[in-house]
């Protein structure tokens, strides 16, 4: 049943055909988190899904979700060795708070009860909220769209005893066979993104499928279809049509996250730029960018500063009246055709699948 | 329509009647069925034959049906056309219907339009908070007890209460309440015909909301100005005022950082590095309250820099009229001729080197702004000779307001506004050369004490620059595309033009000042008993305490409150209902929820409610005042009923939603229930021989024949709103008088005419296609007169108010401490959860955030009260307090705090919102009646302004 895809054979990595890709553009990204309810609404509704959000967008610097994955662990140190990883509980994702609805209107109690979560929580996906790091005026934050990244080496498939992860031999796209899994989480400590969930009322892992069911039917997926923002580009990495071919492989202006946890993350950012610095003096300080360039580099490697400046100079084309195609790019003029060209059918046009054949 | 022509006219059209009418959006048996035929859709699936694990997932993308879908009767601001998926009946999840075209290949196009509420909506339906079945409570009131109610009893008890009120103490003793939401397009507007048929009292929510946009009012006549979110793209300057669209536009705001990449330049103006200023090219870190003064420093830049549109101002604003500088007022007519013409204003003109009259004002009738022949004096001083001999010294306004601004060159107001002299002046630079600049102001701006002073400084700012009327430019607050068959098909027929005006109507089109006045006119004769409603609240609930306070003015009003209100009374500027003194009996609150957002909630409870022998809520929602309701009727969702969202003018396209599914419970639509309400106290009144209740303003009301009067002699029924749909529609030029099937079919349709000026759909350009829209063209390009005094954008106002108050031209003033002399200053916006100001108890939403109401506070004042991230907090002052979670963050400025709202009582510790500290101030100015400041619906008077309350945070006792 399972093939060699994604991993690594005697040394060398087992490709798949073709390989998928998303380009999310932070200069766009508004954290509405239209994607995560996407998602939400598309799958992850079933028992033991209440807590899942395949897809989230965090507040930059912030602890994300789960809480301090970036310090979690997982991954490869090198090759085929990997780093130990912590698995995140139920909490650190914060655990689908209930609500006492019930009690608050029907419940007689008049206003001695008032509408809050169950447990007092203390932390969830998106606690951190709008906070931000830096000092204020130079306080700063942005925001991080993260779910699978259908790794090239996904440590998950490496991590998993019984086999059950695969990547797709034509398009990459890393599932889960749920019935294959045992529930080991082998894969959750592995996985440096900490984006595999655990369904307690199943026992399986669960995560994000890169809605391959859409895939199949040429629709994209409901995270990037619905993001309003517009920010969520999606393709084949070797579609030399498509944006993502051109912002990650012509332009070289789409980065990995923290690649240097070493599994070949297909999730590729543009990175944030912000306003110039407040100086003591009340007037724009251009001494040094408001984002301290080391923190971006920690988040998207050495070359960030380098794609920034190529922003900043396309930008002025615009403003200078010259074209720009990497602008043009990036605005995305014709939905869905520009932003996914190989998924832009309407699922409202077709007919359901109906009677699949189990 | 006949059903059996009705009948053809389905079978005719190009709508496919199914074989799955057991899923279709059944209806009563009058309504055509309408189910895409999912057998002829476009792009079948792949046949699937995988069964292998992958089919898990394969199987659970499955529907049975799709059908249009919109987020009506609701006050979100966007229109989002959306395809609803139904699975066994229910509706599983919606998706964006992405039929919005671009309007050019110039522009990128407006797909998909959805945030992350709209594309989980269909949940609320289905949720612990939806109301299902006529309530009544048992027990005392807001003690969460209730037992269900047939809709017979229901309707039997609120009509013998309504007759009752109204027999015994007149029909303005019932006080219906719909708030902002309930203003759509579709056929709840039945509702508020409805209660206006009864003379009922109808409190004015725009008034209560702080959507006012005051400094508008008083510049350019005009409710409201906006574009099209496309022509952002056509700035090459785009100005982030008091605003945070990536919470508040989530559907539009791409068209923003989307014209940064197109080298279009954008400012965020804010105290706090907010989630909209991190796209932002520049952020000027203003202090809360001086934005009036930014405004005007830029202002003082580009006329000392030569930056100015001499011609603009010239032609389109009252800068050039002469000011008389023994009693500040304008030159007239009246001075000069002895005539009664004080509405006639004088320029001087160059070529003639005279006082001439200036083309727009008022008192020449219709006239425009034309000034061939003309060079009109922007600088200097002169001496006139008025007819009773007396020479008099007259200035341009514009040579007062240019001294003036003297007082806010960068570095004097440096200090005022809390950024560096330089960043101002490059501002000003900025704005001064900037091709086209527009202004995003968005509806916050106005929920400030000194909203007024922000607008006239960024109107002051975009006339010098000339930046008005054009593509790309303006301020952008909210404006509506009309349908014109909304005023055609639901209104008292008496009320319609008669056989003459409507022949003349085709020959002669009435100005936009003469619809103005006409607006009020018709307002004042055909009922329409508005009261704003914190005018209400002041007579009513006890808030006069705090608005009559001193301390929380400034230092020179214009005219001390308590007077001022007098005298508004006293001359009939604002209108008084319930009339006499009369205390309110019957409260009737629909889709709104007064608890949540009126100043002083407490106050509500403690001292108007009392008075209530019955308050009736009508939701869909349970909600913090359907809490203390004695009786609610729930309402119907929006996948459950038709509707048409209103249109601002964000998007060119008017988005429409049909029935998609059978309603969850027992809930009616607004049509329906008004529609029975008024058949029932129709039929109460006949066997009563009501037929001469006499009305606040003292007609005498037939109640026998309201219900004739709303189902417009039996051409709508209660049961099927059908009828109103096919009318507004076929009846709107707007939408090439298109069949309402059509429309549905498709989600949405692009308009073709930005159609005739109304007060809230104030467009005034003309559509022309492949273009974005832009607003005020009609002014600028056609010379027509704006509608204010002078017929241009009036920086000078020469009541003594306003000159006692020193606000005669645009200024700046310092924010008073309203809530007492306290440290920080509470701000906020809309929540990036809620949706608008509903909704704000999703529970999905709700794990997103914290589960529950919080503060921002900056790092430095969380240190300095010895307060950690989610400490529990007691956020106060003079005037109340709420305890909430605290979330510190170094992006708020020092002395802010930031409470984003819709947040309901029931969401905080004894149900004491974060309301209760604010007691919203409103300016004795905005009582006057003054030329064009004239108090009507939607439309200038008292107005809530709970931003920059001041406040003091501490720990929370345990």
């Amino acid at each position: 049943m399972t093939n060699n895809t994604g991993r690594l054979v005697d040394g060398k990595l087992q490709p798949p055909t073709r390989q998928l890709a998303m380009v999310f553009d932070l200069n766009k990204c508004i954290a509405c988190n239209t994607c995560t309810i996407a998602c939400k609404t598309q799958w992850t509704r079933d028992e033991g899904m209440d807590y899942m959000w395949w897809t989230i967008t965090n507040t930059l610097p912030g602890k994300g979700t789960p809480k301090d994955w970036e310090e979690s662990g997982g991954g490869f140190i090198s090759g085929n060795k990997m780093r130990p990883g912590h698995m995140p509980t139920k909490e650190d994702f914060g655990a689908a708070w209930e609500f006492n609805y019930d009690e608050v209107f029907q419940g007689g109690k008049g206003n001695k009860v008032h509408l809050k979560p169950k447990g007092n929580p203390q932390w969830g996906p998106n606690w951190d909220e709008d906070q931000g790091g830096g000092e204020y005026p130079n306080s700063y934050f942005f925001y991080l769209p993260r779910l699978c990244n259908h790794c090239n080496h996904p440590a998950c498939v490496e991590a998993c005893p019984r086999k059950a992860i695969e990547k797709r031999e034509e398009d990459g796209v890393v599932l889960i066979n749920e019935k294959r899994c045992k529930g080991y989480r082998f894969c959750m400590e592995a996985c440096p993104y900490k984006r595999i969930f655990f369904n307690f009322e199943k026992d399986v892992s669960q995560k994000c499928i890169f809605c391959y069911p859409r895939l199949e039917q040429g629709v994209a997926p409901a995270c990037a279809r619905q993001c309003p923002g517009r920010m969520r580009h999606v393709g084949y990495l070797d579609d030399e049509n498509s944006s993502v071919y051109k912002l990650v492989k012509k332009w070289k202006v789409a980065l990995p996250l923290h690649g240097e946890f070493g599994t070949g993350p297909n999730v590729y950012y543009i990175p944030p730029m912000a306003p110039p610095r407040t100086g003591a003096d009340g007037n724009p300080d251009y001494s040094k960018p408001r984002i301290p360039p080391e923190y971006l580099e920690g988040l998207f490697g050495p070359r960030v500063n380098e794609v920034l400046n190529t922003l900043e100079t396309e930008m002025q084309k615009r403003r200078d009246g010259k074209e720009s195609e990497i602008m043009r790019t990036l605005i995305v003029y014709k939905w869905p055709q520009d932003i996914f060209p190989s998924f832009s059918k309407e699922p409202a046009d077709l007919v359901p699948v109906k009677g699949v054949k189990k | 329509m006949t059903e059996i022509s009705r009948r053809k006219f389905i079978k005719g059209a190009t709508v496919v009647s199914l074989s799955m009418m057991s899923l279709s959006c059944g209806d009563s048996a009058k309504s055509p069925k309408i189910v895409k035929d999912l057998g002829k859709s476009l792009g079948n699936f792949i046949s699937p034959s995988y069964g292998d694990w992958q089919d898990v997932y394969r199987e659970q993308w499955q529907w049975d049906k799709v059908a249009k879908g919109a987020h009506h009767v609701l006050n979100c601001v966007s229109a989002c056309p959306f395809n609803v998926y139904v699975k066994d009946g229910i509706v599983w999840r919606e998706e964006q219907n992405p039929i919005m075209d671009a309007t050019s290949d110039e522009y990128p196009d407006f797909n998909p339009r959805g945030c992350q509420k709209g594309n989980c909506t269909s949940q609320l339906m289905y949720s612990p908070t939806r109301l299902q079945y006529p309530l009544k409570r048992v027990g005392e009131r807001g003690g969460g007890k209730w037992k269900r109610l047939s809709w017979d009893d229901a309707l039997d008890e609120i009509t013998d209460k309504m007759i009752e009120v109204a027999e015994e103490d007149g029909p303005d003793c019932i006080v219906y309440d719909s708030g902002t939401a309930n203003l759509g397009y579709g056929s709840e507007c039945a509702e508020m015909v409805f209660f206006n048929y009864t003379g009922a009292t109808s409190l004015e929510g725009w008034s209560s909301a702080g959507d006012m946009p005051l400094g508008v009012i008083m510049t350019y006549g005009l409710f409201n100005v906006d574009s099209s979110s496309d022509d952002y793209f056509n700035s090459d300057l785009i100005l982030l005022w008091i605003g945070n669209p990536s919470y508040t536009r989530i559907p539009d705001v791409h068209f923003m950082w989307e014209a940064r990449y197109n080298g279009t330049k954008i400012v965020s103006i804010a105290p706090d590095y907010n989630p909209s200023t991190m796209h932002c090219d520049t952020w000027l870190n203003v202090n809360i309250g001086s934005d009036a003064a930014l405004a005007l420093a830029a202002c003082q830049v580009i006329a000392e820099e030569g930056l100015l549109d001499t011609h603009f101002m010239q032609e389109q604003t009252d800068l050039p009229l002469l000011v008389r500088l023994d009693n500040q007022k304008f030159l007239t007519e009246a001075d000069m001729e002895g005539s009664d013409k004080d509405n006639i204003y004088y320029l001087w003109d160059k070529n003639s080197n005279s006082a001439v009259i200036a083309p727009g004002s008022e008192g020449l009738g219709r006239t425009t702004l034309d000034m061939t022949g003309l060079d009109p004096v922007l600088e200097g001083g002169f001496e006139v000779t008025l007819d009773n001999g007396e020479a008099v010294k007259v200035q341009p306004v514009w040579e007062v307001v240019k001294a003036h601004i003297q007082e806010y060159t960068p570095e004097k107001a440096a200090s005022i506004i809390g950024v560096g002299a330089d960043a101002i002046r490059s501002f000003g630079r900025d704005c001064g050369k900037a091709k086209a600049m527009s202004i995003f102001g968005s509806w916050g701006m106005m929920k400030h004490h000194h909203s007024d002073l922000y607008q006239r400084g960024m109107c002051l700012l975009l006339a010098l620059t000339g930046n008005v009327g054009k593509p790309g430019a303006g301020l952008r607050i909210g404006a509506w595309y009309i349908m014109s068959g909304l005023e055609l098909s639901i209104v008292d027929k008496a009320a319609e033009p008669a056989w003459w005006q409507k022949a003349l109507l085709k020959v002669y089109t009435p100005s936009v000042r003469e619809i103005s006045h006409f607006t009020r006119e018709y307002e004042e004769k055909y009922q329409y008993m508005w009261t704003p409603a914190l005018l209400f609240l002041y007579q009513h609930a006890g808030l006069d305490e705090a608005v009559n306070n001193p301390k929380y003015h400034d230092v020179n009003p214009g005219k001390p409150m308590k007077e001022a209100i007098k005298e508004a009374f006293d001359k009939g500027w604002l209108p008084q209902f319930p009339a006499n003194g009369k205390d309110p009996r019957m409260y009737i609150h629909t889709r709104v929820n007064p608890l949540r957002r009126y100043p002083k909630p407490q106050l509500v409870k403690e001292n108007l409610f009392p008075k209530f022998e019955m308050i009736v809520g009508i939701n869909v929602k349970m909600s913090a005042t359907c809490l203390y309701s004695d009786i609610i009727l729930p309402g119907t969702h929006f996948y459950e009923r038709r509707g048409i969202k209103y249109a601002q003018s964000y998007v060119p396209y008017y988005v429409v939603g049909d029935k998609v599914v059978e309603p969850h419970g027992d809930t009616k639509t607004e049509w329906e229930i008004s529609g029975l309400l008024a058949k029932i106290i129709s039929e109460k009144s006949k066997k009563k021989g009501l037929t001469k209740i006499k009305d606040a303003k003292g007609n005498n009301l037939d109640y026998t024949k309201i219900y004739d009067k709303w189902s417009r002699d039996g051409e709508f029924v209660p049961e099927d709103d059908w009828q109103y749909y096919e009318n507004v529609c076929t009846k709107s030029p707007e939408i090439g008088n298109r069949h309402w099937e059509e429309v549905v079919e498709k989600g949405a349709v692009h308009i073709e005419d930005y159609g005739p000026y109304r007060v809230h759909t104030n467009i005034c350009s003309d559509y022309k296609k492949g273009q974005p829209t832009f607003s005020s063209e009609w002014f600028v390009k056609k010379k027509e007169c704006w509608p204010t005094l002078t017929g241009r954008q009036q920086f000078y106002l020469d009541h003594d108010w306003f000159l006692a108050a020193k606000e005669h031209i645009p200024t700046h003033k310092g924010l008073p401490k309203i809530g007492g002399d306290y440290p920080l200053r509470l701000t906020g916006g809309h929540q990036r959860w809620s949706i608008h100001s509903s909704y704000s108890d999703h529970h999905q939403m709700l794990q997103l955030q914290r589960g529950e109401p919080v503060v921002f506070l900056g790092s430095d004042d969380a240190e300095a009260r010895g307060l950690k991230d989610n400490d529990r907090v007691r956020l106060f002052n003079d005037e109340g307090d709420c305890e909430l979670l605290v979330s510190v963050s170094p992006s708020v400025k020092p002395g802010q705090c930031i409470i984003y709202h819709a947040w309901e009582p029931h969401n905080f510790k004894n149900w004491k919102s974060n309301q209760e500290p604010v007691p919203s101030v409103w300016k004795s100015l905005h009582m006057l009646q003054y030329g064009h400041l004239h108090y009507k619906f939607v439309y200038g008077g008292p107005h809530h302004s709970p931003r920059g309350t001041t406040v003091d945070i501490e720990k929370a006792l345990a």
